[in-house]
């Protein structure tokens, strides 16, 4: 079973897995911890409109400024920065300034790819995804992410917990709990750009909120929550490729479908008393 | 010192919730403030600690830092964090550059850990706490942060009487360091150890001590600390 792994697609692909792993289980445990999975979904589906806008862009001007991952981090920040004004500024009108931003994006990704000329399938790779055709370019930006959110969550990972745990007493520690809070979302934004072009936006939800869930029920801190995140991430990505090259399924659904199966399964299992 | 003049606060869209009320916290006392549901306690201590803002008055505190005990209701069990880390994060201002804490700062929260009884349980996550102890984790989570000034919002409440008694002894025991507001039900309990009480019912009105011994023990003040003032 294991000789499928020597297929240079497949290999490409537990690499892609491994790499993407890492950033999951790091800022998925941030995701779950702070309950912003819909923050992130909305961040990941914003930033379809930033691609479709570039891809139209680049179809009128070709110019390395229009390249869809330059559009991706613009919008995708941008999502990140309104979210998070939103949340500190009025809290009440999260959710909806959440599914408002979520919509948008999309809507002005899809009205921009349908007036660009000629057949698109970028702006579908980006919803999909397709982790099988994951490039060397996305191998090293994927390594360029990990590096980055370890050595992010290396310097605040106590400035993190404090604002995850309790804003309120956080702020009386005189944290810089507003600020901090943007950095998360943009460290949050910059790896939905990242993983987002190996996974696409749907398993990208489950890489990030999954796993670090998982995880959470069976870890008593944040740091073994973080390694379980990645390693649960990385058994999930694996099952679902065995998985999806025997049955001869999509990848990103199987290992999405792999996922939710262990959550609920754990849930089962581990009832709280 | 903290003082409240002149206090005006309502919720948007609600009749005033304090008119022209006043409030003097005088240094190392132990103030209590009673009251019913609804009273308006919890929101008192938010104007304190400066989340919420008056419509008008004037607040003026000597205090520097401020430790925050929140009801227990309201602390995520679920939570995935050790109870060391939890008060390591109660001093966070002690941080190194490298977002780490030094060996001073450890010994610190071991200090604490020790003074509260907890360094043995030190490993354990919040939800596989007791009552009593999650009461005094969070007491080391405001003593973590060397506050001159100590909130706790019904911190014996749903716990049993042994803890309850362990908690009010430590909390004795910090009067000499630290000032402490505490919003409570328990009244027969505290009374000795009290150095002044408000009655916050859509309103401050200071409690004499005595009067409050006698009529708690006739059962006076019942009807006041289950309705609020007006209704």
């Amino acid at each position: 079973m294991l000789d499928i792994f020597s297929n240079p697609f497949v290999a490409m692909a537990a690499i892609a897995s491994l790499l993407s792993s890492i950033a999951s289980g790091i800022m998925g445990t941030y995701v779950v911890i702070k309950r912003i999975v819909f923050i992130a979904g909305s961040i990941s589906h914003a930033l379809l409109g930033g691609i479709g806008v570039c891809i139209y862009l680049y179809s009128l001007y070709p110019s390395p400024i229009f390249y869809p991952l330059n559009g991706a981090l613009v919008s995708s920040l941008l999502a990140a920065g309104v979210i998070g004004w939103v949340y500190l500024k009025h809290k009440d009108r999260e959710d909806t300034a959440i599914a408002a931003i979520w919509t948008i994006g999309m809507s002005v990704g899809i009205i921009f790819a349908s007036i660009t000329p000629g057949y698109n399938v970028e702006l579908m790779n980006y919803l999909f995804g397709n982790i099988l055709w994951a490039s060397i370019r996305e191998i090293k930006l994927l390594i360029c992410l990990d590096v980055l959110l370890l050595l992010a969550v290396f310097r605040y990972r106590y400035l993190f917990l404090a604002i995850s745990y309790n804003e309120k007493q956080a702020r009386l520690n005189h944290v810089p709990v507003d600020r901090l809070y943007l950095i998360l979302l943009a460290l949050v934004a910059v790896t939905v750009v990242i993983l987002i072009q190996a996974v696409g936006a749907i398993l990208l939800i489950a890489f990030l909120c999954l796993p670090a869930a998982v995880a959470g029920k069976c870890t008593k801190s944040i740091d073994q929550m973080m390694a379980a995140g990645v390693g649960f991430c990385t058994l999930f990505s694996f099952i679902g490729i065995l998985l999806s090259a025997t049955w001869n399924i999509p990848l990103g659904a199987t290992i999405a479908l792999v996922c939710s199966t262990f959550y609920f399964i754990l849930l089962l299992i581990k009832k709280e008393p | 010192m903290l003082e409240i003049e002149n206090l005006d606060f309502n919720y948007l869209g609600s009749a005033p919730l304090f008119e022209n009320a006043k409030l003097c916290i005088r240094p190392n006392t132990f103030s209590i403030i009673i009251g019913p549901n609804g009273g308006g306690k919890t929101t008192l201590l938010n104007i304190i600690m400066g989340f919420l803002k008056p419509s008008k008055g004037t607040i003026r505190s000597s205090f520097k830092q401020i430790g925050y005990v929140p009801q227990a209701h309201k602390i995520d069990l679920e939570f995935p964090i050790r109870l060391i880390d939890h008060v390591r994060i109660g001093c966070i201002q002690k941080l190194t550059w490298w977002g780490g804490f030094d060996k001073k700062t450890d010994l610190f929260v071991q200090q604490i850990l020790e003074k509260l009884d907890l360094w043995s349980i030190k490993d354990l996550r919040l939800k596989e706490l007791s009552g009593g102890q999650l009461q005094r984790a969070q007491i080391a989570h405001a003593l973590a942060s060397n506050p001159d000034l100590l909130i706790l919002d019904e911190p014996t409440s749903n716990i049993d009487p042994k803890a309850k008694k362990q908690i009010l002894e430590i909390l004795h025991s910090l009067k000499e360091t630290v000032t402490i507001l505490m919003v409570t039900h328990d009244l027969e309990t505290l009374l000795p150890e009290t150095d002044q009480v408000f009655l916050v019912s859509n309103a401050i009105e200071p409690v004499d001590k005595k009067t409050l011994c006698v009529h708690t023990a006739m059962g006076l003040y019942e009807h006041r600390l289950i309705q609020p003032r007006g209704e």
